[in-house]
């Protein structure tokens, strides 16, 4: 499955982006002005082949598990426990759920490995693997199995979104001490000490801070990951609803949908789909940029910006919902805006202003 | 006016903010912290005294004219521009500004403030014409002191009309080609920039008009000499009745309790001169984003704001200030869906 998968994702639609590209530039603005708005416009014109996309349809997919780390005491948050903020969110009083209401995106919320058994939750989507992942700084996280299982349910929950048209998909999770699985993670790719990579969370004291680092340091010391084998580093490392989202990213992107990238675990997540396929890459966009070092790390080695400088530190997918608001912006300018010739306005008369824009588009 | 305008601007309300802050710090205990959301809401519910507030009615404030400086070339676009983008905002519907205050779900108003061109014809267009045009202040000053003083007052008697109307948040928007060599000649005389750090592309201009722009700066502060002590005397000598307005905006949004979301170089070039009249002012700014004009960040920190969007914006027209108002309504209804699940908490 996930062979055939890694094979179907395919370069973005150059066609369709020269022709938004064409649009971008002759409307009535400064050539360029609206850069990073022109960015994501032009990228969803070349996932979804239509120059001018519009009314594109979108959701956010939650991905919650446990992680044995959490007990070494390295989150700041551990008496909230995975399972009360699924369960909160699946009664619609999570943060997230004010957020979609607000941007009008569905949340799909998925189980993929949380260390108990739910109550009855109408909404919420059952994929468990197993009850919560290792610790991981006493071997590996999950067998290659259990990656290759929940990566498969994640592939199965973003299909099921592609098939009612969905061609944005948001990335969230849940999961109590997951910053450090994701560091962890990300750290097998960065040529920096772990001490550059580990997040303080709010009031995290300094020792606190410093057992963190041990922690990931121990993790990595332990379970010696190969980083050409971007499973094992997954299985070893990672995390059940990591692993989970990987599959969401590789099958957004095979099925033609932009995927929007959330905090530190989801980026996590999109490095380890990019070291798979590197041509999912074309299809990942950014939306802030957390306090967690490990995050800004990871959207670089993918090679991707991200725009909202915000301290989020809240995961759930909030930030990948403002995220998707930015390209909500970037589609209202590109079919909202007219062009030069259509609102007669002169166009540049220097600068490159002057080569790229014309009257007749 | 601007003398009643200024005595009305008071501190925010503490004991609201304080209230929110706590709300918010429950919240970061339990799950973890939405950071600079936060920080939005804390001020917009110190601004109107509400530890409650309800998403506000918003309005796009877009100024337009034309400045005489523009004649050296120093700008990617023609003159006529100025008069044709007017009409692109109230006839064709078709610009940046309009697109983004839809997104943001604002109402928009576009005042002609000084464009050299008769412009009776356009439909809806707010006419506060001060003259056709700024003098070249690369020659003498831009315009008179009561011209400076009369362009603020105007953007004080809009955004009182507006505030009659409903409207509890502002974000400023601009249009005048060669207004961002105004902008410059601002920040070089408030902050003691040299011409060539308060100089940027503005609409992307090339080098040899960038020589041209970064000369007209120099000889702009030169001739004028303007007092970096008194905000009326830059804005009469290098400013532009566009920015006037805005300032006027920003004062009367502070004085009348309402959020104005600052927008790019240009805006927060009015803010520096709104910030010089009336230092409390800036409790009520609200940064949008990071402009690509590389004196911005500075202009930013000399009013202690920072902002919460980098794409590499340099629009104008509000489009980064609208970026921000979707923010600020997110928040907002974020803090009141917060205060009714603690009313009716299932776990």
């Amino acid at each position: 499955m996930l062979v055939d998968l890694l094979a179907a994702i395919e370069p973005l639609d150059e066609a369709a982006m020269d022709l938004c590209q064409l649009r971008l530039d002759n409307l009535t603005k400064p050539l360029g002005s609206l850069n990073g708005l022109e960015y994501l416009a032009r990228k969803v014109a070349g996932v979804t082949r239509k120059d001018k996309p519009r009314n594109i349809k979108r959701s956010i997919i939650l991905m919650a598990a446990d992680h044995g780390v959490a007990e070494e005491g390295v989150g700041a948050f551990s008496s909230e426990v995975t399972w009360r903020r699924v369960v909160n969110c699946c009664h619609g009083q999570a943060v997230i759920n004010s957020f979609a209401n607000y941007i009008d995106v569905q949340l799909v919320l998925v189980d993929v490995g949380i260390a108990s058994d739910l109550p009855d939750l109408p909404t919420l989507r059952r994929e468990k693997v197993r009850y919560g992942s290792a610790n991981i700084i006493k071997g590996p996280a999950m067998t290659r199995e259990e990656t290759l299982r929940a990566i498969e349910r994640g592939i199965c929950v973003a299909r099921d979104e592609l098939a009612k048209g969905i061609q944005i998909i948001g990335l969230g999770e849940f999961g109590t001490a997951n910053t450090t699985s994701a560091a962890a993670v990300v750290a097998c790719y960065a040529a920096l000490p772990i001490v550059k990579l580990a997040g303080k969370d709010n009031d995290m004291s300094s020792a606190s801070f410093k057992h963190k680092v041990q922690v990931i340091e121990q993790a990595l010391a332990v379970n010696q990951p190969d980083i050409g084998d971007p499973l094992a580093v997954l299985a070893k490392l990672g995390g059940l609803e990591i692993a989970g989202l990987v599959g969401v990213i590789l099958a957004a992107a095979a099925g033609r949908a932009v995927v929007v990238i959330d905090g530190v675990v989801t980026a996590a997540a999109a490095l380890i789909a990019v070291k798979l396929a590197p041509e999912v890459k074309d299809y990942l966009v950014g939306s802030h940029l957390s306090c967690e070092p490990a995050h800004s790390v990871a959207l670089e080695l993918i090679g991707i910006p991200a725009y909202l400088h915000l301290n989020l530190q809240l995961g759930e997918g909030t930030g990948a919902a403002l995220g998707i608001s930015m390209i909500d912006a970037s589609l209202g300018m590109l079919n909202d805006m007219k062009t030069f010739g259509e609102a007669k306005v002169a166009i540049a008369q220097d600068g490159p202003g002057a080569v790229r824009q014309r009257l007749d588009v | 006016m601007l003398a009643e305008t200024l005595s009305e601007i008071a501190p925010l309300d503490a004991a609201v903010m304080q209230v929110v802050e706590k709300r918010f710090d429950n919240l970061s205990k339990l799950q973890g912290s939405l950071g600079r959301l936060e920080d939005m809401v804390v001020q917009y519910a110190g601004i109107i005294g509400d530890e409650r507030p309800s998403i506000p009615r918003k309005c796009m404030v877009l100024a337009c004219a034309d400045h005489g400086v523009a004649k050296l070339g120093i700008s990617a676009y023609p003159v006529e521009t100025t008069m044709q983008m007017t009409r692109n905002y109230l006839v064709s519907k078709g610009a940046g500004a309009n697109a983004m205050a839809k997104f943001s779900k604002a109402d928009m108003v576009v005042i002609d403030m000084g464009i050299a061109g008769d412009m009776s014809d356009v439909p809806g267009l707010l006419h506060h014409k001060i003259a056709w045009g700024t003098k070249n202040f690369t020659e003498g000053p831009a315009m008179t002191r009561t011209e400076a003083i009369s362009a603020i007052e105007t953007g004080i008697t809009v955004v009182d009309e507006l505030v009659e109307r409903g409207y509890r948040c502002f974000s400023l928007g601009e249009m005048g080609i060669g207004n961002t060599t105004s902008s410059a000649a601002i920040t070089a005389a408030f902050e003691g920039l040299t011409p060539k750090e308060a100089t940027g592309r503005g609409t992307g201009i090339s080098d040899r008009r960038m020589r041209v722009k970064i000369a007209a700066v120099r000889q702009a502060l030169a001739i004028n000499n303007p007092d970096p002590e008194d905000g009326i005397d830059i804005l009469a000598k290098v400013g532009g009745f566009e920015l006037g307005a805005l300032a006027g905006v920003i004062l009367a949004a502070a004085a009348k309790r309402c959020i104005v979301v600052i927008d790019g170089f240009n805006a927060t070039a009015a803010g520096l001169i709104a910030n010089s009249l009336s230092p409390l002012c800036k409790g009520f700014m609200l940064a949008s984003h990071l402009s690509a004009e590389p004196a911005h960040a500075k202009m930013l920190r000399v009013l202690g704001l920072e902002a919460y969007i980098d794409m590499g914006l340099r629009l104008g027209e509000g489009a980064g200030a609208s970026l921000a108002m979707h923010l600020l309504d997110i928040s907002i209804k974020m803090n009141d869906d917060m205060v009714k699940c603690s009313e009716s908490k299932v776990l």
